[in-house]
């Protein structure tokens, strides 16, 4: 092999790392302009991004500000039952699809396909519009009820996207083994595909959380009677004088707190690792 | 296990319900004239056909392709180098790197388009009057779903058998050959999953037009949100009817040349 | 990693289970639709507090999306504040109650009006008749109103003195001003034809450049307002941003509705310690607006949505209201209600002593079209309700600019 000049390595080096701080600030600026805010005295005052002095009330309007609170509540309360649902009938889905015959699984695979190559504002609208039919007979339909299927509805896929694969690659054998030892069909299912399955479904629902509590253009259509979510709030209130800077403080916390838990765990698996080496 | 099959059946009505029935009901709408889904005085019309020909519409559907087009490839350019050069890197705790990709998208992403909007209005940056271009909206779009691009490459990378990679190297083949001959090409299912979830989001959106763009920018997302909030729900129905269409024979389209190449090479 | 997982998970599972508990929690609720930032949420609070129940707003940004969502949206709402034209159309549709209104305060329906400020009356008499002519006075309870008007930038000197000489038609002339002077537009499609027409010395209920008032726009009329949006090019078309744009300095003028100036005074005296760097000027040809409390038919809670109304309409409570939001009161009773205040030598921001305060007395001298929006206008129209054709072209007004 040729000798590389020693320079030119370390510039390809310095080209790298600076493209990928320049490719991370671009995405890092919006999250630093959060937590600066979330403890900016004036984050919404007429002046954008004035600095008003430091604060921590906008921490405290987290649980003070009612149409705030309520908004998260309300995202959280769809997020974890919509990823609830989701994971449950995306497991028992896949299993399904898993069995189909060739031809059945393809037509199937297609129709999963669709909510994932639709886009989000039609996906919103069909499902407002679905729902519209049945207002006349339950006046009050939309809310909780309308956005918990629109999210369920669009977070399956991903679910069965991550588990069919895994389900595909599961040994048959192991059911047939459980059947013979007197396990009857659901059992079996129970005690040992579905616990060969648990990264695919933790992925899945973390998947499936992840795009619900972001989720903006679904929800915009199917809110109504009160119940909204935190991306809705933030788009209704960010003109206007009301809006709470605590928006700002709730974000900039999600990030502490994942920040810390993730510091936390890799600070474990380190000394882990590090311990397991010695008894090497 | 073939006696699962029963599973899939709920699953299969629930498509069904929400699929296949709101298309259908949409489809019924753009034949119809009425008050939203008031039905008391609706007609059939096909006045929501004779709207498509007013050139506002084509404008914003082309307005929209040529802002997701810009989006996807500034993704491409700037997601596929990160990708790889996280991937190839010696670092130990890669990990630690892709945690460091993930989190910005802990923040919500409706906040985090407002920050840029109040970003772009402070004084030292309103003088480029970025506020209201499509580049501005480019731009806020590419940094907002960059992560969508970059994760597909990343993990393609990581599968991706090195051994290859070396013996092209141990051929005397040179770094930058190697590269456009074996890593790209097998990297490209990443590659376009990434388009394909960028693309979609981007020429669909009206969070990022509505508030960067300043009703300026005006995309088809925007017009269908608009023509839906004056209750028009025919013309709407229509427009969202045709933007599935473009947006799914994009997809197929793309597919199929994707396919079309790979079959080539395989014979 | 997946004990991560799991530890995520389980604490979000206890927080949901919290949350469905709070969210639960049952009690009597009023569902009001509104426009952003105009009701007083202590008054709002208050409210709840007395009738025991919990006061839901939406808001939406265009009386067209309240006419969208009273007639077909996701919520049966009690009481709405939908704009005047908007007020009209939702009668003629049948869409409106008749309103209980507390009878041992205000004795009879038609005398309604009379509560209400006498130039304001004057509109309703003309704009606000049905079909035989005749006057639906409780259907709906004015709630504020204002003229269309211009906020504008005293940091530029020639700005104020050719808006005030040439009113809406500055808003189509860039030649009037220096060239990097820059203009903000609603981007409500209607208002935007209207300013046009407005701006061309035309009633801005008209379809053609005739007068007669059809259907539908004509062509002529379009086109030309497409080509004046396309030749001028706004600098931002929004709604709430617009006032803050102006006060901030990325604006030079924009057009909006009078309300909207006194809302942005208060934020600027509020926030910040800088001197007023704006104004405002109803023209001279301009139009009228106001926002009335309506109970659409869809309600859920006759009772509660009377008793709201009821308790904004109390002089005491509007009065409250009116100094929080900003937008001119249209009850006779807290006109007198600000006079008095100011005779008390009250004050508007501030208390005495302070370096930055402004009496109320002050306040009105300064601002007369406070409690009197029309007193410089000479012709002054109001919109009239247009049928879907009609807003349809309007939209495709402003699409062209896509």
């Amino acid at each position: 092999m040729i000798e590389e000049h020693p320079w030119k390595h370390i510039l390809a080096n310095v080209f790298k790392v600076f493209f990928v701080c320049l490719v991370l600030s671009s995405m890092y600026i919006p999250v630093f302009i959060i937590i600066y805010q979330s403890f900016n005295s004036t984050a919404n005052s007429i002046t954008p991004l004035a600095w008003g002095g430091f604060t921590l009330d906008n921490f405290k309007e987290i649980f003070t500000n009612r149409q705030l609170y309520t908004s998260i509540l309300d995202s959280l309360l769809v997020s974890f039952w919509a990823t609830f649902i989701a994971t449950i009938v995306g497991l028992f889905s896949s299993i399904g699809i898993n069995a189909l015959s060739r031809k059945a699984r393809k037509a199937m695979d297609f129709l999963n396909e669709i909510p994932m190559l639709n886009s989000e504002i039609v996906t919103g609208i069909s499902i407002m519009i679905i729902f519209s039919l049945l207002k006349p007979l339950f006046a009050d339909v939309f809310g909780f009820t309308t956005m918990l299927v629109a999210h369920v509805f669009f977070t399956i896929p991903y679910v069965i996207m991550m588990i069919l694969p895994k389900l595909e690659q599961t040994d048959e054998s192991l059911y047939e083994a459980a059947r013979d030892l007197g396990c009857g069909p659901f059992k079996a299912l129970m005690k040992v595909i579905i616990p060969s399955l648990s990264t695919a479904i933790l992925t899945g629902a973390l998947i499936a959380f992840t795009l619900s509590i972001d989720d903006f253009v679904i929800s915009f259509y199917t809110q109504g009677n009160g119940f909204s979510n935190f991306s809705n709030y933030v788009y209704s209130a960010y003109t206007k004088k009301n809006f709470s800077a605590g928006s700002y403080a709730f974000n900039a916390l999600l990030t502490f707190v994942t920040l810390a838990i993730v510091f936390f765990f890799s600070m474990r698996s380190n000394r882990k690792a590090k311990k397991g080496a010695i008894k090497k | 296990m073939k006696r699962f099959k029963a599973l899939a059946i709920p699953y299969f009505v629930w498509l069904v319900f929400l699929v296949v029935l709101p298309l259908i009901v949409m489809l019924i709408l753009t034949f119809m004239a009425s008050n939203g889904m008031d039905f008391s005085s609706a007609e059939a019309s096909l006045d929501a056909y004779s709207r498509l020909s007013d050139p506002s519409i084509l404008k914003a559907i082309w307005n929209s392709l040529v802002v997701a087009f810009y989006t996807v490839v500034i993704c491409v350019l700037l997601g596929y180098p990160t990708a790889y050069f996280i991937s190839f890197s010696n670092l130990k705790n890669k990990m630690l790197f892709l945690l460091l990709l993930i989190l910005p998208m802990w923040s919500n992403s409706m906040l985090r388009i407002v920050s840029w909007l109040r970003l772009f209005s402070t004084d030292a940056l309103s003088a480029l009057n970025l506020i209201g271009t499509n580049p501005a909206v480019i731009f806020v779009t590419v940094t907002t779903y960059l992560p969508f691009m970059i994760f597909p490459i990343y993990t393609v990378l990581e599968k991706m058998d090195r051994s290859l990679i070396e013996a092209s190297k141990d051929l005397g083949v040179p770094a930058w050959k190697t590269f456009l001959k074996v890593t790209l090409p097998l990297s490209m299912s990443g590659v376009t999953s990434g388009i394909i979830m960028v693309f979609l989001p981007a020429a669909t959106g009206f969070a990022i037009s509505q508030t960067i763009g300043q009703g300026k920018v005006r995309l088809i997302g925007n017009l269908i949100q608009s023509v839906f909030e004056k209750n028009n729900y025919n013309f709407g129905s229509l427009l969202s009817i045709l933007l599935s269409i473009i947006i799914i024979a994009i997809v197929v389209l793309f597919e199929f040349v994707q396919h079309g190449k790979k079959e080539r090479k395989e014979k | 990693m997946k004990k991560v997982l799991i530890i995520s998970l389980s604490f979000l599972v206890c927080f949901t289970i919290f949350a469905s508990i709070v969210i639960s929690t049952p009690s009597t609720t009023l569902y009001l639709l509104n426009w952003g930032e105009y009701i007083d949420h202590e008054l709002v609070a208050q409210f709840e507090e007395e009738y025991h129940c919990q006061v839901i707003e939406e808001c939406v940004t265009s009386s067209e999306a309240m006419y969208q969502k009273i007639t077909a949206g996701s919520t049966s709402y009690d009481v709405a504040i939908p704009g005047d034209y908007t007020v009209h159309q939702l009668y003629d549709e049948g869409y409106l109650v008749n309103m209980a209104i507390d009878d041992t305060r205000y004795e009879n329906l038609n005398n309604y009006k009379d509560i209400f400020s006498t130039q304001l009356s004057d509109l309703m008499a003309t704009y606000m008749v049905n079909e035989e002519g005749k006057e639906f006075n409780s259907y709906f309870m004015p709630y504020f109103w204002g003229a269309y008007s211009m906020i504008y930038t005293t940091d530029k000197e020639d700005v104020g003195s050719t808006l005030k000489s040439n009113g809406f038609k500055g808003l189509y002339d860039r030649s009037l001003f220096s060239s990097d002077v820059k203009i903000g537009m609603y981007d409500t499609a209607r208002w935007i034809v209207a300013s046009y027409l407005m701006a061309n010395d035309y009633d801005p209920n008209i379809t053609s450049y005739d007068g007669s008032k059809e259907d539908d726009l004509s062509t002529e009329i379009k086109n030309d307002a497409i080509e004046a949006l396309q030749r001028v090019k706004f600098n931002e078309f929004g709604n709430d941003s617009l006032k803050r744009d102006v006060a901030n300095g990325t604006l030079d003028f924009c057009f909006t509705q009078l309300g909207d100036f006194f809302d942005a005074l208060y934020l600027v005296y509020d926030e910040s310690e800088d001197d007023i760097n704006f104004d405002v000027i109803v023209p001279e040809t301009t139009s009228a607006f106001f926002d009335s409390m309506i109970i659409p038919k869809t309600y859920q809670n006759y009772d509660l949505a009377n008793a709201f109304i009821n308790f904004m309409l109390d002089p005491t409570h509007a009065y409250q209201n009116a100094t929080a939001i900003g937008y001119s009161p249209t009850l006779k009773s807290v006109v007198s209600l600000y006079e008095e205040a100011a005779e008390n030598g009250e004050y508007y921001y501030g208390e005495e002593g302070q370096d930055r305060s402004l009496t109320l007395k002050d306040f009105l001298a300064q601002y007369p079209m406070y409690l009197n929006p029309l007193a410089n206008s000479k012709t002054v129209y109001m919109f009239e309700p247009k049928s879907n054709q009609y807003l349809t072209t309007c939209e495709t007004v402003l699409n062209s600019l896509a």
